[in-house]
């Protein structure tokens, strides 16, 4: 349609051209035509004489010159603007802006295909490229929060390229991801366990972060976003469907000159927040007076201290006099530098258009060692032939990215929070590192400076690329033809210092005689590589025709296959990562290279024991293909009362054999009341439209072989081999289904100045994939099942609000965009689990019918008994009772909500002059969220870790209210103490982006002979408003490779770091 | 051009409707996995899945240690209970889902009969080829496995069968299940069922097994086990029958006692793999070097004042029953130290431990025969004076035995002789004793079932 009427004004103006020659008496007229919405000038507007047959085009620089007899009146004729007249006065320059047109109008990107937003039925929001310009961010999915109704994104705080969660209407997945599908350029992202795969390792130092596989897509490239929310816009994604799509489009080239554009930041990141811990003295004191109510001598001056961390036979011992004061979280946190270059070219003429771009991002994060650098390239090109158009995507990303440990990985900022107590010193007298090699046993992971000796890395090599044909058979008819390839080479390499990756022979007396009494450094190396392939070949038929100029038919069919391969492989030194005694690893000699042939035993090693090879190795591979056809047909009478009917039949490998192949599809209507006759009498709504969709989407769950059971060694009986099974089969493990009804209200007030959109959803998950429990009894010998739950089902219900209002619009422009989400979840039925069935294990976050899934299961805390100093609970019948491990164990009952009742955002976007300004602010209201860490790091771990400052509060003496019991030595309380005293609201209010910007005066830049130079200041996560003690309220667990723990146990963070608040200062520069 | 675009468009139609029903495209096999279909298609396999139920069936310990526990011969209340964790809740029985003593029993219980129920289905279905002597061995295995294991989860987890035979039994499961079948809450049968599959399954292992078996079990295991079962229902007629059987016929003699140079003569003094019958043992818990389930069973067996396997006897329990320090019965015991009594019957010597041996059955014919009225009181102190002798205790000479002061001594003797064993337990709750202040026939008696059971059917009856 669009290109249709392109190619009509394009041959009307070739006409044009024609006529002009011959017509004498003429004025010259030039001009500039820019854009009311930003003031940028808006290249190929057709300039028209109105009532003749003459004109031009604007150029690259929306520059145009057009000869015309004085009196006449231009049009100004541009694709999603309001068409323009100017009358011919005399002057020979004229400045014309366009008015952006009503977004009912505008074309969309939806699934396969395009639709004008005036006659969609579907729930689609869409974030065009403005929103990502010149945002610090490393992953542009990020830029989602607070922009889009019904999205809901939360982070795993400052580890910089990791993953976000993001959830559109709210969750409903148990075992398979919770994760929306991504869609770029026709390329469906393959997702793996944890949404999509970004291959990292899951066993090594980054195990506590997920990094975000679309991080390594270049946020520049981006034109927009479309986010694809209900049934009728999702049903053609069919298995892939159920937890909404998001679909992106790469920039493509415009009709003109070449315009260049260079885009340079540079910038500073720190923490949002940092939580005040005990210095040294205080933790001191505090430990000497848990002695003392332990009934212990107190430790003097010339005692020791000995530490057992607890999790790991690690033993410090430090005198008393050579306590230090370190503040270990200031020793891993730092400001980093960001700089972020970008360039584009792009233009092109009626034959072919080409969008190049070149970019260079650097990161160094809040977290010392961790660094994420991205070089991207990007070239589309349409190519347009008489019958034929063939376009080209290719990019090719290179990431350099420096892991960091992080929450529960040892000697990163989890540790520098945790077990690194700020008595300890960085280093020993001697100069060696505290908590290493003199601890003359494991390393601990307790000294994070020196644990930055280590280097983890990744190199990832990402190419994306599409290459479409486009047959143009009728005006009415076409066939498009694409291939896509998504191919990811990801390269890790893990090398363990000899700093903290030793081995003591120390009195061991079958160590070599002359290793005895040493302590060996034993630097380690594991290497990964893996090779990733997404395939996709998508075929499809278009039909776009209006019979008796009321009846309009648009209908897409066609087919898809997509095949996705994983395989790894890598080597690594045997032995405990984190060293050991005895020389049982195989390590690296310091003084050679780091190759896998220098890997041998420690010198150490215990020749009788450690006699095979120091290296070890694997592969592995993991596959999935899908086989899909889909359909869309949209029939509308007058554009006014509008029908969709969309499927997708969809074959799935990693479903089990009897249920490998089945059908998805919505139906939906929608009927533009705005464009009935009765409405011309209707003020001031000048649009106005409902629809209503329901359909049935998949929702994925295919880890590899759930299906398929299996069985292998079982250990010996009386030297005899055991068999046993390992995994129960069942054929008919498959999608659950979301079933999902949409209700929505689009309006435009004041010719369209305000508008928005109002919906109701209702979505309803049944047959939920489950990595579930069944009856010990059933078996014995299997833990879990996987299972599509016939009994459960999640119901995420909620109300939807956007608006968007132009406020003013004269020589200040001032436009608003709001949006808030109503959300509630629940679970409705779980069948006869449990309520310990689906444990996902950290913080007590349950599934129990209904409330909602995630919710805690929690003993609720009474408060600090005032004589005693213990903390008590209450039973279930409401007694105030002592707080033990039985106690808090048997009187669990279901609280709070880890989905927020509210959320949204608020923008703002100002111009003025050549001044600009865009403020967003997102928000949160009516969630909660379980500090898992807190009940260790507030008087559970008070011998074994370091403790917040809210500590200092404990009870003392009978007497003393307060909510910190007494303090003891036992640190049992830290692992079992699962009650509400860590349950926290987590509402807040950020303001996320800040952008003030000048675009210098158009006759300076001019006579500099560019078309355009702005600078810009940027301030991302500046301020945020919350009453939640923890680290950031945002910031969830993400980081399980298990889908299961994502979805159930998002609302409780373990030691989790803060945000990144950066702001940059930057110049745009095009000509 | 033309030509060109609707042979493109022809093609796409085609490729459209035969490549969108083609379920081949998306059939992968799995290339790194062994598909649980081949698992039962060898018998040397089936032998290997069977391996595993013995291997769980002979870690008995948690059956042992909750049963002592439950029992009243253990001094529960002389343990530092603070360091004890699970131990913690027998005193008092104050279990809960999530007492990891009873746990055990449950898991291990229905690990074992998971893994049979693989065997018996296999056999069933003739899913590999063997003998039909093969397939009756592996089934009858099967089958006294799991029975043995269903007594003992009943035994721990329901009320006796003689106060409550209507109660929750345990949840019965001989089948192999598919997984949705397994995701199918399935509830507790009563006691008195629980019972009749017990002696169904040992009935057909019975007849199925052979004479002899070498390490496995054979007939007259299964008989014995079946006395037992039969006995413990109160059913003095078949149990006099099956016990008179196995003593009769089964060819099992005490083994002499100064004869055994490696220990001091104590009533386990088994060093033997397979089962000889001179030893009194039926069915054990069998050492080999290399795989000693009975050093397993004596390491995490309850520890006490430093050593393995040692526990308090409660001083409730009459010297008496113990007789002179010469005896065997005596023997059991490690000595006394400020007053207090231990065993040293499980002292870790890489021996085996029985689970059934013949006295129980002497005691069990001696009792159920005076019972039914098929024996006199001779008859029956002779029994017990056969086990005396055996044990070197004197004879018992009881001026005008009645029957009751008759059956009264053989549960005394019988206390004596099996001190610590789960047998104790037995007696217990087949005589709806009380323990501790609390009745057998009372569900507080019972341990929880343990979450792991809950997990998957939160509306099962729950003791």
């Amino acid at each position: 349609m669009n290109r249709t009427i392109t190619r009509a004004v394009l041959l009307c103006l070739i006409f044009c051209f024609s006529v002009t020659a011959l017509i004498a008496q003429t004025i010259k007229v030039s001009g500039e035509v820019v854009s009311g919405d930003d003031r940028q000038p808006i290249p190929g507007v057709a300039v028209r004489i109105k009532g003749g047959q003459t004109g031009t085009i604007t150029d690259g620089n929306g520059r145009f010159t057009v000869s015309v007899e004085p009196g006449a009146t231009l049009e100004f004729i541009s694709l999603g603007y309001t068409p323009e007249e100017k009358l011919v006065e005399g002057t020979s320059f004229l400045k014309v802006t366009l008015k952006v047109e009503a977004k009912q109008l505008k074309e969309v990107v939806i699934g396969y295909g395009k639709q004008e937003r005036r006659k969609m039925v579907g729930s689609v929001s869409t974030v065009n490229s403005k929103a990502l310009e010149n945002v610090p961010t490393a992953s542009f999915e990020q830029n989602l929060q607070g922009r889009v109704a019904g999205v809901q994104l939360s982070t795993q705080g400052g580890v910089v390229g990791s993953a976000s969660r993001i959830r559109i209407r709210g969750g409903g997945q148990i075992g398979g991801t919770g994760e929306p599908l991504f869609v770029i350029d026709g390329i469906i992202l393959d997702q793996g366990a944890n949404g999509t795969s970004d291959y990292s390792s899951r066993n090594g130092p980054g195990q506590a972060t997920n990094y975000s596989a679309l991080s390594y897509i270049d946020q520049s490239d981006i034109e927009t976003m479309s986010i694809l929310k209900d049934a009728s816009a999702t049903a053609i994604y069919g298995a892939r469907g159920a937890n909404g799509v998001v679909i992106i489009t790469t920039k493509s080239g415009k009709v003109g000159k070449p315009r260049y554009n260079f885009n340079v930041s540079t910038g500073v990141n720190s923490a949002t927040r940092k939580l005040d811990f005990l210095n040294g003295e205080e933790w001191f004191s505090l430990y000497q007076e848990a002695r003392q109510n332990d009934g212990l001598p107190l430790l003097g001056p010339n005692d020791a201290m000995r530490i057992n961390d607890g999790n790991q036979d690690a033993q410090i011992v430090l005198p008393v006099s050579q306590f230090a004061n370190t503040n270990w979280v200031d020793q891993t946190l730092r400001n980093g530098i960001i700089r972020d270059a970008n360039f584009n070219v792009s233009g092109g003429t009626e034959a072919q258009t080409y969008s190049i771009n070149a970019s260079a991002y650097q990161n160094e994060g809040i977290l010392k060692g961790n660094s994420f650098d991205r070089y991207a390239v990007r070239a589309n090109v349409l190519n347009k032939g008489k019958y034929v158009d063939i376009s080209y995507n290719n990019s090719l990303t290179y990431v350099k990215n420096k892991i960091v440990p992080v929450s529960f990985n040892p000697g990163g900022f989890g540790s520098a929070q945790s077990n690194s107590l700020p008595i300890f010193p960085i280093y020993n007298p001697d100069g060696s590192f505290f908590g290493t090699q003199a601890a003359q046993s494991f390393n601990t992971g307790i000294n994070p400076v020196a644990y930055a000796d280590n280097d983890f890395r990744q190199d990832v090599t990402r190419s994306l690329n599409m290459v479409r044909a486009t047959v143009n058979f009728l005006p009415y008819l076409k066939t498009s033809h694409s291939l896509q390839t998504d191919l990811t080479f990801l390269k890790e390499r893990f090398y363990y210092s000899g700093t903290n990756r030793y081995s003591s022979s120390i009195g061991n007396n079958n160590a070599p005689a002359a290793e005895r009494e040493k302590v060996t450094p034993l630097p380690g190396l594991d290497e990964r590589t893996v090779y990733a392939q997404n395939i996709l070949t998508t075929h499809q038929i278009d039909f776009n025709k209006t019979f008796k100029e009321k009846h309009t038919i648009t209908a897409t069919a066609g087919f898809e296959y997509n095949y996705v391969r994983q395989r790894d492989n890598g080597f690594f030194s045997q032995g405990n990562n984190f060293g050991g005694t005895r020389g049982q690893s195989g390590f690296l000699d310091p003084r050679q290279s780091i190759s896998s042939g220098n890997i041998r035993w420690a010198p150490n090693a215990d020749s009788l024991r450690f006699n095979g090879s120091a290296v070890g190795g694997y592969n592995s591979v993991v596959y999935r293909a899908f086989n899909s056809g889909f359909t869309r047909i949209n029939y509308d009478y007058e554009g006014r009362y509008l029908l969709e009917v969309s499927g997708r039949m969809d074959g799935v490998s990693n479903f089990g054999p009897n249920k490998r192949i089945a059908p998805f599809g919505a139906v939906a209507a929608g009927w533009v009341m705005s464009d009935e006759k009765f409405w011309a009498n209707v003020p001031l709504l000048n649009f106005s439209k409902i629809r209503v969709s329901y359909g049935g989407q998949g929702g994925p769950g295919y880890a590899l072989n759930e299906w398929n059971g299996s069985y292998g060694n079982g250990g010996t009986y009386l030297g005899n081999p055991i068999l046993q099974p390992t995994r129960i089969p069942n054929p008919d493990v498959s999608w659950s289904t979301v079933y999902q009804t949409d209700i929505s209200w689009d309006y435009g007030f004041n010719k369209s100045r305000i508008t928005g959109s109002v919906t109701w959803f209702n979505r309803d998950t049944r047959n939920l994939h489950i990595t579930r429990s069944f009856q010990q009894s059933a078996y014995g010998y299997a833990a879990q099942l996987y299972i599509n739950d016939p009994e459960a089902s999640i119901v995420n219900r909620g109300l939807e609000f956007a608006i968007s209002s132009i406020n003013m619009d004269g020589k200040l422009r001032w436009t608003t965009d709001f949006n808030i989400t109503y959300l509630t979840n629940e679970v409705k039925s779980i069948g006869a689990l449990g309520p310990d069935a689906i444990n996902a294990g950290p913080g007590d976050a349950r599934i129990l019918e209904g409330y909602p899934q995630g919710v805690w299961y929690l003993a609720e805390y009474a408060g600090v008994d005032a004589q005693t100093g213990n903390e008590m609970i209450y039973d279930l019948a409401g007694n105030k009772i002592l707080a033990t491990n039985d106690n808090v164990r048997n009187n669990r009952k279901a609280v709070g909500n880890p989905f927020p009742k509210f959320t949204g955002g608020f923008a703002n976007n100002f111009t003025y002059k050549g001044f600009d300004a865009q403020i967003l602010f997102s928000f949160s209201l009516g969630g909660q969220i379980y500090d898992d860490a807190a009940k260790r790091q507030i008087g559970g771990y008070s011998y074994i870790w370091n403790q917040r400052r809210t500590v200092l509060n404990r009870w003392q003496k009978p007497g003393d209210v307060t909510d910190v019991p007494r303090l003891t030595t036992n640190t049992s309380a830290g692992d079992w103490n699962n009650t509400t005293r860590w349950l926290y609201d987590a509402d807040f209010l950020r303001l996320r982006t800040v952008q003030i910007g000048y675009t210098l005066p158009k006759n300076l830049t001019t006579r500099m002979k560019i078309e355009k130079l702005r600078v810009f200041i940027t301030a991302h996560n500046l301020a945020t408003f919350t009453n939640y003690p923890g680290w950031d309220p945002e910031v969830t667990r993400v980081v399980e490779s298990d889908p299961q723990v994502s979805n159930v146990s998002n609302g409780s963070p373990y030691l989790s770091t803060p945000q990144v608040r950066t702001t940059t200062i930057g110049v745009q520069l095009s000509f | 051009m033309k030509n060109i675009a609707s042979k493109i468009l022809i093609l796409s139609a085609f490729s459209f409707f035969t490549l969108t029903s083609c379920e081949e495209l998306v059939d992968i096999k799995p290339i790194d996995e062994l598909p649980i279909g081949d698992l039962t298609k060898d018998s040397i396999n089936v032998q290997y899945v069977l391996n595993g139920a013995y291997n769980l069936n002979q870690g008995m310990f948690p059956i042992w240690r909750t049963a002592v526990m439950l029992g009243d011969d253990f001094d529960v209340t002389s343990i530092a209970l603070k360091e004890q964790g699970d131990y913690q809740f027998f005193p008092e029985f104050r279990f809960g889902p999530f007492n990891g003593v009873s746990d055990a029993v449950w898991n291990d219980g229905y690990n074992t009969i998971g893994r049979t129920n693989i065997v018996i289905d296999a056999v069933e279905k003739k899913t590999f080829k063997a003998s039909q002597n093969t397939y009756n061995r592996l089934k009858g295995e099967a089958l006294f496995l799991r029975a043995t294991q269903g007594f003992f989860i009943t035994q721990i987890f329901a009320l006796p069968y003689t106060s409550s035979p209507s109660a929750p039994g345990m949840v019965i499961r001989t089948k192999l299940l598919t997984a949705d079948e397994a995701a199918v809450p399935v509830q507790r049968s009563t006691v008195a069922e629980t019972y009749a599959q017990i002696e169904a399954d040992l009935n057909e292992a019975i007849n199925l097994l052979p004479e002899s078996n070498g390490t496995g079990v054979n007939k007259w295991m299964a008989k014995a086990f079946l006395a037992r079962v039969q006995f413990n229902k109160n059913d003095y007629a078949n149990a006099y029958a099956t016990a008179n059987d196995v003593i009769t016929n089964g060819g099992y003699t005490f083994a002499p006692v100064e004869g055994d140079s490696l220990t001091p003569s104590l009533p386990f003094s088994q060093s033997i793999t397979t089962h000889p019958k001179n030893v009194g043992f039926i069915y054990d818990i069998i050492n080999i070097a290399g795989s000693d389930k009975s050093g397993d069973f004596r390491g995490r067996f309850y520890n006490n004042q430093g050593f393995n396997a040692n526990f308090t006897i409660h001083p409730d329990v009459p010297s008496a029953l113990l007789g002179d320090t010469g005896t065997q019965f005596y023997k059991q015991l490690y000595g006394r130290r400020n007053n207090v009594r231990w065993t040293q019957k499980y002292k870790a010597f890489p021996r085996n431990i029985p689970v059934i041996r013949l006295v129980e059955m002497y005691y069990n014919r001696a009792e159920a025969g005076l019972q039914t009225g098929t024996i006199t009181v001779n008859q029956a102190i002779d029994d017990l004076n056969f086990v005396r002798n055996a044990n070197g205790l004197d004879s018992l000479v009881i001026e005008n035995p009645t029957q009751a002061v008759v059956i009264e001594q053989i549960r005394n003797d019988r206390r004596g002789a099996m001190i610590g064993e789960p047998d104790r337990l037995f007696e217990l709750k087949r005589l709806n004793a009380t323990v501790r202040g609390v009745p057998t026939t009372d569900t507080k008696s019972l341990p929880k079932l343990p979450v792991a059971e809950i997990n998957g059917n939160r509306f099962i009856q729950q003791n």
